[in-house]
């Protein structure tokens, strides 16, 4: 007697982020649609999400616990600082993520999160996490609907990987920037899910965090 | 010590139907229940499917608010059975909340934010609850349900006008500051934006709305003129 589910406790909201880490900066991306199977829902919604500690979350997947994990993560960033009077580095708050998310090994945040930032040393750094927080620090990151349009790209691009010219290409923070645009903007041509603008934040030590919308295809 | 409509908490029956002896439920108190006998209530006793539903409720922003409209209808099934059902709730003076979905649990949505309310103006500060502020915790009653697979089966969605000093260059697209809207669907997913359908009319009035309010065109109601063509082929309206 095999009962169907009537009513499953997580949905899949489309959203496609890209994290790149350079030697004194991290640029990180992310297009502004939300879907609903296939309507969508808003064309202004980012998926890249300011911590207090200055560094930069990403977050696709379920938009229930993509909002819940970022409220409790605020909530113990706060707590760190007040506990040891200086804000959370990067790599700390990975690894909180890491055994945050791992406490719900049995009833996932079903997210796939990168949080990006600087390090102590001031060099930008990338960690991925699946949805059960497996920790792996990157280069860069690429996680969401359009994941397996863009990785390929980025694998190419950053490290030669798979072409007949390997090696790791250095970029400045201008050209990873505009490198990220050309690629949103194409993949957006092949995904449904991908589309209407995407948001391009640069952190430096020196700037913070800029920002820059660039528009996409709206169909 | 007033005693507080507490809507984290679930609302038991009284009756225990695991009780093979009919033992009366008030020494329930004095004896611990075990985890399985809790769980397995609940599977009893949680609704996954919605009985009575409202339908559509569409709204969206304009130049001096933000408007909503919801038809009047619950339906059992395929039955219109409540004809004269209000599904936009005022909560406060710039905040009002609208439900679509599984009536009872708007009703309990209602209440809670009711109780809320009371809470409030018990205080006689002045403090007022903001749309941002509802829509929060409507995101975390949703989402806690949810986590307790006892979910509230409808959508709320909240609007309103928050106070000025929240806008301080927050949203990199919405340049109009104040107005407020957004929605919290049963999972407890929620998104803010200048246009909501939720229901059915999410698949069938998108594009006619969105060609009105786009621009944030200014909202003249002699001119609107609404289009009925689609209206008898829609079931759960009025």
């Amino acid at each position: 007697m095999v009962k169907q589910h009537g009513w499953y406790p997580y949905e899949f909201q489309s959203g496609t982020t890209v994290a790149v880490a350079g030697d004194d900066y991290v640029v990180v991306a992310s297009d502004t649609r939300l879907t609903e199977n296939y309507s969508i829902q808003s064309r202004t919604h980012s998926n890249v999400y300011k911590m207090h500690n200055n560094s930069l979350l990403l977050s696709t997947g379920f938009l229930g616990d993509v909002l819940t994990l970022k409220k409790t993560l605020d909530g113990r960033i706060k707590t760190y600082e007040y506990t040891h009077n200086k804000p959370i580095s990067t790599p700390a708050l990975a690894q909180m993520i890491s055994i945050m998310m791992y406490g719900r090994r049995f009833f996932p945040y079903y997210t796939s999160t990168v949080i990006t930032g600087l390090n102590t040393d001031g060099k930008g750094c990338v960690y991925g996490f699946d949805p059960v927080g497996s920790m792996t620090e990157q280069l860069y990151a690429c996680s969401g609907s359009a994941m397996p349009l863009i990785l390929p790209i980025l694998d190419a691009n950053i490290l030669g990987k798979n072409t007949s010219k390997p090696g790791q290409v250095k970029r400045t923070k201008e050209e990873t920037v505009k490198m990220i645009k050309d690629i949103y903007m194409a993949a957006c041509e092949r995904s449904v899910e991908l589309g209407d603008a995407v948001v391009v934040h640069t952190l430096t030590k020196e700037k913070g965090i800029e920002t820059d919308v660039h528009p996409l295809r709206k169909d | 010590m007033l005693s507080e409509f507490n809507s984290c908490q679930p609302c038991l029956d009284t009756i225990n139907d695991k009780d093979a002896f009919n033992i009366n439920n008030s020494s329930n108190i004095h004896t611990i229940i075990p985890l399985e006998a809790d769980a397995e209530r609940n599977i009893r006793t949680r609704t996954v499917t919605p009985i009575v539903t409202g339908s559509s409720v569409v709204a969206f922003t304009f130049n001096g608010g933000v408007i909503l409209a919801a038809d009047t209808l619950g339906s059992y099934g395929s039955l219109a059975k409540y004809r004269n059902i209000s599904r936009i709730h005022q909560v406060n003076e710039k905040t009002v909340l609208a439900v679509g979905g599984d009536l009872s649990d708007a009703d309990y949505i209602k209440e809670a934010v009711d109780s809320k309310v009371e809470q409030d103006t018990i205080q006689e500060d002045g403090g007022e609850m903001t749309p941002l502020a509802l829509y929060t915790w409507s995101t975390r009653l949703m989402y806690h349900r949810r986590t307790k697979l006892n979910p509230l089966l409808t959508s709320a969605i909240v609007a309103g006008m928050e106070n000025k000093e929240f806008f301080q260059g927050k949203n990199f697209i919405d340049l109009f500051t104040c107005r407020f809207l957004g929605r919290v669907n049963d999972k407890g997913s929620g998104y803010k934006e200048f246009l909501i359908i939720t229901g059915i009319g999410n698949h069938l009035a998108q594009y006619r709305v969105v060609v009105i309010t786009n621009d944030g065109v200014e909202f003249k109601a002699k001119e609107v003129q609404p289009d009925w063509s689609l209206a008898p082929l829609l079931h759960n309206t009025e």
